[in-house]
């Protein structure tokens, strides 16, 4: 590269060589991502038999509206620099295998005998006005956190505050320090040889035969009694370990096979926690219910049930009629799919619509699953009205409520 | 620097080094020379992320109760007084509502967390489709799929301790496709839950894992990741003077090390400022759990939708046999699909380098043109995680644009059979069609826009030639390696016929896994048209009638 005359047009950073797309945006006039003279090249000028004299700016632009020199941007390479940087890229590096490339070498200013100084006067004191400005937006943040009334406004004033000073203060060090180093500091370009990747042939061979003396030495593979004895206790070793964990929790039994749902449960609305009776639920109307007497969460995360009230005649399957109570039928609210229970009705449709993964039942139909990932069914629970008109459980779900598990069967 | 200054700075680091020996480490560690690329960025950003989420969490600990006794909320938070919750839910409100800049903690974290696995995924991306990925640092990729995995564990982990409405349902899914695992299933959930859904346990245990256990694991693999890079030294892309045995670009002090850390302040700065801004995770507007309720469009943080995405699409397939169920339905998207994601990820520079027969070493990127079937391959699946993603919301979806939910679920499910197939066939063709370009640009030069008439009355386009220095880059990027470069690496791709051993493209692969190789070896490499021999520097000419 360094014996060619062009190399002042060529590109000087490895994302103008790669012809990135963000370069190509800035130049817009050539594809070659850098603007250029035009018609050097030797097949134009064979052709033309002339040397076309364009620039890359327009010609009438005069020289001195283009555009000055800013501190930290490269200019052009002169043919000499292109030569110095080449070399300098070659050049054998220090012990370690480090060196910085000379500035001349690569024409990058900050070179203090280039830059203006007032320009870099005017750099200092931008970032110290950003560093100053932190300093404000921590005292903001000190005096927001000591003054403002932390339940104003849901402590949404607070947090504007304090958030709002932090930012600005945290963004104008951040600002400040990539200011600093875009102009303030040194470009240097800096060259490092890579060492080698892996070690050299002799030190992998020694280190190989210092392991394998070693195995040697402890006889593991010879001393047949000595292995096969240690690799038993090593085996052991982690039975008690795993044993341990045996008391994180209660085997399961049959516990996922049982609501809280017995014979003579009343069905209790979860929102008012009252009983239900005959006709406390219109027409086309659902509740969620639980069995009486329910308490915590914890014990009734698979209990919670749907009773829905259908008109005569709209429910299409016997078994469903049979175990509901007077066009009333309660099932699972948990889905059979992934457990979310299952709340979105459509009165018109009889369909159950699991917000979690949409699976969707048709209720009048003994839930029979009509679109989505679930496969089965949600179970029905049998209900009877009891002498006083209040809906009760004939008992616990007759199958498994909620997603499948392995023993389900 | 001031004298006193200076001598209690040399002070110091003679104490140091009188006591370690560090000075030639220190030295050599501030020469250390780091090249300059924006893409280069985005693993800073996860970097600085998660010390944003130590900080921030930290401050967290403080204030949360991981607990799941039930309390009767009694703070300040109007709607919810009265209302019976537990401790976790409760004290998340108490550091919202009566901490001052609670909140704003919470909210820094949680869009750290959203940013920290999101500037992993995308660093992924640089790291895929550039193949700095390849030999020499196969082992940091492992790591950093390593991290990206506990990364979403230990999001999901965080945004469920709360127990609102939201997070509890996640677990409640959480816990179903535990349960889906044959044989072991009931016995993993039970002994992680304490029992069943949701039990006393789980919220402790969880919290645990979160701030000691998946943290201890991430500090020590990005400090792996982190020493691997410095002893290694970053990859760059190809450029003047840049070559596989040297680094070029900036020392790392003291500009680097000031560059690097404004850019900490500034990744900060963004994330206060959403903090401050743009609400996040609002759990006193979800309310507390409870397993007879859900909100519907429940939607997880960004990184889980992908799950969420292959739960609902996948059809409902379940099993029944001598008393045992197999639940397909979640077993296959919830954990058999991921489990064969995140396997893919791992090894694929190891298949890679199988397939392509690449020993070589690597320090030098490829842009993803360069390698049209890794660029298309990665596409495709991008593409394929995409539709699982765009399927975790087709309930938003169908309900924002009026679409029937089933039909887009229907169409969800073909498209993730057809776009990704089709995703690979344009990259692999956009690739191909910009390496033809890089060709015509490298033999014929650029276009002027020059239209000649010859005095024979053809008409001819002027076109120049490249630069020297940006043919060379160019030609070194297309895998025409220069003859001191073959040798060196076998540039994989694109460069078939010229293997760097020269051989065994003659013999016939003996074996079915010779043969799948060999044939994968021919999916892999597309074959060029041959270049022209003699390197021609005519202008290409255009003829008109």
């Amino acid at each position: 590269m360094s014996d060619n005359e062009k190399d002042d047009e060529a590109p000087r950073t490895a994302h103008e060589a790669s012809g990135s797309v963000f370069e190509r945006m800035k130049h817009p006039t050539t594809t070659g991502g850098e603007p250029r003279e035009r018609g050097r090249s030797a097949s134009a000028r064979d052709i033309e038999g002339e040397v076309l004299e364009r620039g890359g700016m327009a010609p009438d632009v005069p020289e001195k509206v283009r555009p000055a020199r800013k501190i930290g941007r490269r200019q052009p390479l002169t043919e000499k620099a292109a030569a110095a940087e080449a070399a300098a890229y070659s050049v054998p590096t220090d012990e370690e295998g480090s060196h910085v490339v000379p500035p001349e070498a690569y024409a990058v200013d900050h070179d203090p005998a280039q830059v203006d100084p007032r320009e870099e006067r005017f750099a200092e004191a931008q970032v110290s006005a950003l560093f100053a400005l932190t300093a404000l937006g921590v005292i903001a943040t000190c005096v927001g956190y000591l003054v403002i009334d932390p339940h104003r406004n849901l402590g949404r004033n607070i947090n504007y505050v304090i958030g709002g000073g932090l930012t600005v203060a945290l963004l104008a060090l951040g600002a400040g320090f990539c200011l600093w180093a875009k102009k303030l500091l040194p470009h240097g370009m800096a060259v490092q040889k890579r060492g080698p990747h892996h070690s050299p042939e002799e030190e992998q061979l020694a280190s190989e035969e210092t392991f394998f003396a070693g195995v040697t030495q402890m006889g593991l593979g010879s001393r047949k009694m000595l292995r096969r004895s240690l690799l038993g206790a090593l085996a052991l070793l982690p039975v008690p370990a795993v044993l341990l964990l045996r008391d994180l929790g209660p085997l399961p039994h049959s516990r996922l096979r049982h609501t809280g749902w017995k014979k003579g449960s009343r069905l209790v609305d979860v929102e008012t926690k009252l009983p239900i009776k005959l006709g406390d639920i219109e027409v086309g109307g659902i509740a969620t219910v639980m069995p009486e007497g329910f308490g915590n969460v914890e014990d009734h995360a698979l209990a919670p049930t749907i009773l829905i009230r259908f008109a005569p005649g709209e429910i299409r399957s016997k078994k469903e009629v049979a175990w509901g109570a007077d066009n009333h039928v309660a099932y699972s609210k948990i889905c059979s799919h992934a457990g979310c229970p299952i709340s979105l009705y459509e009165q018109q449709t009889h369909h159950l619509l699991c917000p979690c993964h949409q699976s969707t039942f048709d209720m009048a139909d003994d839930a029979n699953v009509i679109f989505g990932p679930a496969a089965r069914r949600l179970p029905q629970l049998k209900i009877q009205v009891d002498g006083d008109g209040y809906f009760v459980a004939q008992g616990d779900y007759s199958q498994p409520v909620g997603p499948s598990f392995w023993e389900r069967g | 620097m001031s004298s006193a200054a200076e001598t209690g700075a040399k002070q110091t680091l003679r104490y140091v080094d009188d006591r370690l020996g560090s000075a030639n480490f220190l030295r050599r560690s501030m020469n250390k020379v780091f090249p300059d690329h924006w893409s280069f960025m985005l693993g800073e950003i996860a970097l600085y992320s998660f010390v944003i989420l130590l900080l921030t969490g930290v401050y967290l600990t403080l204030f949360f109760h991981a607990s799941s006794r039930e309390v009767i909320y009694n703070g300040s938070y109007g709607p919810l007084r009265g209302v019976p919750m537990t401790d976790a839910y409760a004290s998340t409100l108490h550091m919202s509502f009566d901490v001052r800049g609670g909140l704003l903690m919470r909210q820094i974290h949680h869009w750290a967390a959203v940013l920290f696995v999101m500037s992993i995924v995308v660093h992924m991306f640089r790291v895929f489709f550039t193949g700095a990925f390849r030999k020499p640092r196969t082992l940091n990729w492992h790591i950093g799929v390593g991290l990206m995995i506990l990364g979403v564990l230990e999001g999901f982990a965080g945004y469920s301790l709360p127990d609102d409405l939201l997070s509890g349902t996640g677990i409640r899914i959480a816990y179903s496709v535990m349960e889906s695992i044959p044989v072991v299933g009931t016995y993993v959930a039970y002994f992680l839950f304490g029992g069943n859904y949701p039990g006393q346990d789980f919220i402790p245990r969880l919290f645990i894992i979160h701030v000691l256990l998946v943290p201890g694991i991430l500090l020590a693999l990005i400090s792996a990741h982190m020493m691997i890079l410095w002893h290694q030294k970053h990859t760059d892309f190809p450029g003047p003077g840049k070559t596989e045995d040297n680094v070029v670009g900036t020392q790392f002090y003291p500009t680097f090390i000031i560059k690097t850390n404004g850019f900490l302040f500034l990744v900060f700065g963004v994330c206060t400022l959403l903090a401050t801004f743009a609400q996040i995770n609002p759990v006193w507007l979800y309310g507390p759990y409870n397993p007879s309720q859900v909100s519907a469009g429940s939607q997880p943080d960004w990184y889980i939708f992908f799950l969420e995405g292959s739960l609902r699409m996948f059809p409902n397939l379940e099993s029944n046999f001598w008393g045992h169920t197999i639940s397909w339905n979640i077993l296959i998207p919830g954990v058999v699909l991921p489990g064969i994601l995140f396997n893919l990820i791992a090894l694929y520079p190891t298949i890679e380098a199988w397939i392509t027969r690449d020993k070589a070493y690597h320090n030098l990127l490829q842009r993803p043109r360069d390698t049209p079937v890794r660029t298309a391959l990665g596409a495709a699946f991008i593409m394929f995680w995409g539709i699982l993603y765009v399927g975790g919301q087709n309930d938003v979806l169908a309900n924002t644009f009026h679409w029937s939910l089933q039909a887009t679920t229907r169409t969800l499910q073909v498209l993730i059979f057809v776009l990704p197939v089709l995703a690979f066939y344009f990259t692999k063709r956009i690739c191909l069609g910009l390496q033809h370009h890089d060709e015509e640009l490298l033999h014929h030069g650029t276009e002027t826009g020059i239209i000649r008439r010859l005095p024979s009355g053809e008409y001819i386009e002027v076109t120049e030639p490249l630069p020297a220095q940006r043919a060379e880059v160019l030609a070194m990027q297309l895998g025409h390696d220069l003859p001191d470069h073959a040798a060196l690496s076998s540039n994989g791709h694109g460069a078939r016929g010229t293997t760097a051993n020269g051989k065994g493209r003659l013999t016939r692969p003996v074996g079915p896994l010779a043969r799948a190789r060999a044939s994968l070896e021919g999916f892999f490499f597309e074959r060029r048209e041959a270049k022209a021999d003699t390197e021609d520097d005519e202008p290409k000419t255009l003829t008109r009638p």
